[in-house]
C-alpha cells in the first residue's frame, strides 16, 4: 500500500466515523414526562421468582414493553395442541411483544395470578417451573374474560446473573377456559 | 417404559446384519466384502437406508424412524421415503404426538430429447397430537401423474450451439387427486371430560401443477438460475361442528393456488470481487376452516424480496461486503381479523483491513467497521401498526504486541425506533457496548486473559402514559482468568468474574436498584494413564441486590434487600473403553443460601446429584453407524431420570 493511499484510507475511515457518531444518527427522542403517574415497580431479575413478579406487574400496569424486557431474544412459545394449528411456525420474542401490545390495548384492567409450582428445577444455566398454573383476568367496560392454563416455564440465567424467560410450553388446564396461547393468537396478526 | 423399549430396539439394531468390532486404535474398518453375507436386499438388488433416532429428557421421549430407497432398474426409477415419529410427555396433560410421512414415485426415465421422464408419484402425511383435554388430527394424501422434460433446453442448446453445462431448462407437469381430513376437539376437566367444542373437515379434489427450472452460465464468471412453479388445488369439503348443546354442518368448495418465482444471478469479475442478485416472489390463496371464525375462510398471501450483495477488495487491501435488500409481505383474510403486512428495506456493510508494514508502529493492527440501516413498516388488521428504523455501528480493532500479548477493543451502538399509529406505543431502544480484551501468554503453557465489558441499554417509551416504564440498565463485567498446563494432560484454570447490574427509572429516582455478583470458578482436569480422565470443578458465587433509597436531602443510599451465596462442587471420572466409547460418573453437590435483609428470612437449598452414563460414537463399517449419549441422573430434589439421545444409520 502506498503511503498516500494509506492517508486516503485513514481519511475516509475517519470521515465515516465522524459521520456515524457526529450526525446524530444515534440520538433518541425526548420522552414525555409522566408527571404524577405511578411508575412501575420492577426489580432486577436476579432469580426466577422476581421474573414472575415482574411479568405480573408489567401486565397489570398494561405495559407490554416492560413485559418484553423479561423475555430473552431466543424465546420460543410452544402452544397447546388445540391452538397449534393456527400458530405460525416460529413464535419468538417479536411475535410475543407485538401480541401483548395488542392484548393490552383498550383494556381497563388485567389481573394475573400465578399458582404454586414450588421451587423451580435446576439444569445447568436454566431453571424451570414444572406445570405452573396461571390465570389471567381481563376487564374491558362491562365485559370480563378469564384465560387460564398451565405452563412449563423455562428461564435462562444470563452471564450477568439475571434471568429471562426463554421457553413457554403452554397447556390447557381442562377447565374449559381458553389458554393464554389462545389469547395470543386471537389478538395477533402475522 | 418408552426408554426401555428404545434401548431394546437399539440393541437389536446393533445385532442385525454383519458388523465389525471397533478396534482400540481405529474407529473405522474398511468393509471386507469377502466376509459379507448376502442379505435379502442384496438378492433383490436394492439398497435401502434406515435411520433411527431416540431422545429422552426426563419424562419426555421422542422417536423418529425413516427409511429411504432410491433405485434404478434399467429405465425405471423407483424412489420411496418414509418417516414416522412419536413424542410423549405424560406429565404435560399426557401429551402425545405421532407424525407420519410417506412418498413413493415410479418413473420411466429416458436420455433422449434432452432427457425426460414419465411416471406416478404419491404422498401421504399424517399428524396427530393430543392431551387429556384436547386433540388435533390432520391426514392428507395425494397421488398423480408426473411428466418431466429437458426438451426445451435441448432445443435451445442445439439452436444456439451451447454446451450442456452452459444451459439447461427442465419443465415438470403434475396432475392428480387429493384428499384431506382434519379434526380438533377440546374437552373440560369436569367429571367425564364432557365435550367443549369439536370440528372435523373432510375434503377431496383435484390438483395440477407446473414447474420449471432454468440454468444459464454464458461465461465462467456469470450464472443465472430461474425457478418458477404454479399449482392449483380444487377440493369439495364438508365440515361438522359439535358443541355441548348444538351442532352444525358446512359444505362448499375450496380453491387453493400457489405461484412461486425465484431468480438468482451472480457475477464474479475477478478473484476478489463478486456480485449477487436475488429475487423471490410468492403468491398464494388458500381456503380452510377457521376455528376462530367457525367458518370457511380465505387467506391470500404475497411475498416479494430483492437483495443485492457485493464483495470485493478493490484497493488498499480493504475488504468490503455491502448488501441491500427489500422484503414485502402481505397476508389477508376474508373473515378473520388476522391480516398483516410488512415492507422493509435494509442496507449494510462490513469493511475490514489489516495494516501492513508501511504503517510502522501500528502495523499488524486489524480494523473492522460494520454498519447497518433498516426501515420497516408493519400493518395489522388488529391495529397497532407501526414503522421502525434501526441503525447499527460496530468498530473493532485487534493489535498484537510481540508474540505474547494480543489486545482487542470493540464498540457497538444499536438504536431501534418504533413509530406506532397514534403514537401511544412509540419507543426508542438504545444499546451501547464497549469491550476490551487482553490475552497474554505468561510463559509456555500459561495463558492469562482480562476482559472488561460495559453495556448500557436505554428503553424509552415516548408517550407519558408508558414513559413510567422507562429504564436505563447498566452492566459492568470484569473477567480475569488463567489456564495453566501443569504437564501434558493436566490443566488448572481459574476465572474470577465480577458483575454489577443497575437499573434506573429516569422519571422516578426513588426506584433504582443494583445487583452485584462475584464468582470464582476453579477447574482441574487431569489424565491418569491412557484411559482415565478426571475433572474437578468448584464454583463459588456471591450475589446481593438492593435498592437506592432517597434520603431527605435527596442523596441516595443503597439498602440491601437480598444476599446469597451459591456453591458448586463437581467431580467427574471417565473411562475410555474404546477410542470413541466413554463411560463416566459425575457427582455434584451444590448449595444455595439466600437471606432477605428486610425480613431476616434465610432459605437454604442443598442439592446433590449423581450422574452416570456413556458416550458412544461408533462406525461399525461404512454402512452402519451408531451414536449414543445417555445420562442417568439421581438428584435429591427430583425423581431420577434419563437424559440423552441415540441415533443409528444402516445402509442395507
Amino acid at each position: 500500500m502506498a503511503p498516500s493511499a494509506s492517508k486516503w484510507a485513514l481519511g475516509f475511515g475517519g470521515l465515516a466515523l465522524v459521520f456515524v457518531f457526529g450526525c446524530g444518527v444515534f440520538d433518541t427522542r425526548e420522552p414525555e414526562d409522566p408527571g404524577n403517574l405511578d411508575t412501575i415497580d420492577l426489580s432486577t431479575p436476579t432469580d426466577p421468582d422476581t421474573v414472575l413478579t415482574n411479568v405480573r406487574r408489567s401486565l397489570e400496569a398494561l405495559l407490554a414493553t416492560a413485559y418484553a424486557s423479561q423475555i430473552n431474544e431466543e424465546f420460543v412459545f410452544v402452544p397447546d395442541p388445540i391452538d397449534e394449528a393456527e400458530f405460525p411456525v416460529v413464535w419468538g420474542k417479536d411475535q410475543e411483544e407485538q401480541a401483548h401490545i395488542s392484548i393490552l390495548t383498550d383494556v381497563d384492567s388485567v389481573t394475573l395470578t400465578w399458582g404454586d409450582a414450588g421451587e423451580p428445577n435446576v439444569d445447568g444455566d436454566q431453571q424451570w417451573y414444572d406445570n405452573l398454573p396461571y390465570s389471567l383476568a381481563f376487564s374491558r367496560g362491562q365485559d370480563d374474560a378469564v384465560f387460564s392454563g398451565i405452563v412449563d416455564l423455562y428461564l435462562l440465567e444470563l452471564a450477568n446473573s439475571t434471568f429471562q424467560i426463554i421457553r413457554w410450553e403452554d397447556l390447557s388446564d381442562g377447565t374449559g377456559a381458553p389458554t393464554w396461547g389462545r389469547l395470543r393468537i386471537d389478538r395477533s396478526a402475522f | 417404559m418408552s426408554f426401555r423399549i428404545g434401548l431394546v430396539l437399539l440393541v437389536f439394531c446393533l445385532f442385525v446384519g454383519p458388523a465389525h468390532a471397533q478396534s482400540d486404535t481405529e474407529t473405522q474398518i474398511a468393509p471386507d466384502d469377502s466376509t459379507k453375507t448376502m442379505t435379502w436386499f442384496d438378492r433383490l438388488g436394492v439398497q435401502p437406508e434406515y435411520r433411527s433416532s431416540f431422545r429422552v429428557n426426563r419424562t419426555s421421549t421422542n422417536w423418529d424412524e425413516s427409511l429411504q430407497l432410491n433405485e434404478q432398474f434399467g429405465s425405471i426409477a423407483f424412489a420411496t421415503d418414509w418417516n414416522v415419529g412419536f413424542q410423549q410427555n405424560p406429565t404435560q396433560n399426557d401429551r402425545r404426538q405421532q407424525t407420519g410421512k410417506g412418498r413413493v414415485s415410479l418413473e420411466h426415465v429416458s436420455d433422449t430429447f434432452g432427457g425426460w421422464s414419465f411416471g406416478t408419484a404419491g404422498e401421504l402425511n399424517q399428524r396427530s397430537s393430543r392431551t387429556d383435554f384436547s386433540s388435533q388430527t390432520s391426514n392428507d394424501s395425494e397421488i398423480g401423474l408426473v411428466l418431466s422434460s429437458g426438451g426445451l433446453g435441448e432445443a435451445l442448446r442445439r439452436n444456439r450451439d451451447w454446451a450442456v453445462d452452459t444451459f439447461t431448462w427442465d419443465v415438470t407437469g403434475t396432475a392428480g387427486i387429493t384428499s384431506e381430513y382434519t379434526a380438533s376437539e377440546r374437552r373440560s376437566r369436569e367429571e367425564g371430560n364432557p365435550l367443549d367444542r369439536a370440528d372435523s373437515t373432510d375434503a377431496s379434489g383435484f390438483l395440477r401443477e407446473i414447474s420449471t427450472e432454468l440454468f444459464y452460465a454464458p461465461r465462467e464468471s456469470w450464472t443465472v438460475t430461474v425457478d418458477a412453479k404454479a399449482n392449483r388445488v380444487r377440493e369439495d369439503f364438508k365440515t361438522d361442528l359439535a358443541f355441548p348443546d348444538s351442532s352444525a354442518v358446512l359444505e362448499g368448495t375450496n380453491e387453493n393456488e400457489n405461484e412461486t418465482f425465484n431468480v438468482t444471478a451472480s457475477w464474479k469479475p475477478s478473484r476478489d470481487t463478486s456480485f449477487e442478485f436475488r429475487h423471490n416472489r410468492v403468491h398464494d390463496v388458500s381456503q380452510e376452516f377457521s376455528t376462530t371464525e367457525l367458518a370457511q375462510d380465505t387467506r391470500t398471501g404475497t411475498e416479494r424480496s430483492v437483495s443485492l450483495s457485493l464483495k470485493g477488495e478493490p484497493f488498499w487491501g480493504v475488504e468490503h461486503l455491502i448488501s441491500a435488500s427489500n422484503r414485502f409481505l402481505d397476508t389477508e383474510y376474508v373473515l378473520a381479523d388476522r391480516g398483516a403486512g410488512s415492507d422493509g428495506y435494509s442496507l449494510g456493510g462490513t469493511h475490514s483491513v489489516k495494516l501492513g508494514r508501511l504503517w510502522g508502529p501500528v502495523q499488524k493492527t486489524a480494523l473492522e467497521f460494520e454498519w447497518r440501516w433498516g426501515e420497516k413498516a408493519l400493518s395489522y388488521d388488529t391495529g397497532n401498526s407501526y414503522d421502525s428504523e434501526t441503525v447499527k455501528a460496530r468498530f473493532r480493532v485487534e493489535r498484537p504486541f510481540g508474540k505474547r500479548l494480543v489486545v482487542t477493543g470493540q464498540s457497538e451502538t444499536n438504536l431501534e425506533q418504533t413509530f406506532y399509529e397514534g403514537g401511544e406505543n412509540d419507543r426508542d431502544v438504545l444499546d451501547q457496548r464497549l469491550e476490551s480484551n487482553f490475552k497474554y501468554d505468561l510463559r509456555e503453557g500459561v495463558e492469562t486473559k482480562l476482559n472488561v465489558f460495559w453495556k448500557k441499554k436505554r428503553s424509552l417509551n415516548i408517550r407519558e402514559a408508558k414513559a413510567l416504564a422507562n429504564f436505563d440498565e447498566t452492566n459492568v463485567t470484569v473477567t480475569a482468568s488463567y489456564g495453566w498446563d501443569l504437564r501434558p494432560g493436566m490443566k488448572l484454570g481459574q476465572d474470577y468474574i465480577v458483575t454489577a447490574v443497575s437499573s434506573e427509572l429516569p422519571f422516578d429516582d426513588s426506584k433504582s436498584d443494583l445487583a452485584r455478583t462475584s464468582q470464582l470458578q476453579t477447574t482441574f482436569a487431569g489424565r491418569i494413564g491412557e484411559r482415565v480422565d478426571l475433572r474437578l470443578e468448584h464454583k463459588f458465587q456471591f450475589k446481593d441486590s438492593g435498592r437506592y433509597e432517597l434520603e431527605e436531602d435527596r442523596t441516595r443510599r443503597f439498602a440491601k434487600e437480598t444476599e446469597g451465596t451459591q456453591q458448586w462442587l463437581e467431580t467427574e471420572a471417565s473411562y475410555r473403553v474404546l477410542r470413541r466409547f466413554v463411560v463416566f460418573i459425575n457427582q455434584r453437590y451444590e448449595i444455595r443460601i439466600k437471606e432477605n435483609s428486610n425480613t431476616g428470612k434465610i432459605s437454604r437449598r442443598p442439592r446433590t446429584e449423581l450422574k452416570w452414563g456413556w458416550n458412544l460414537l461408533h462406525d461399525f463399517n461404512e454402512e452402519f453407524g451408531i451414536t449414543t449419549k445417555f445420562d442417568r441422573v439421581n438428584a435429591t430434589d427430583e425423581l431420577s431420570y434419563w437424559k440423552g439421545s441415540a441415533s443409528l444409520t444402516k445402509a442395507f
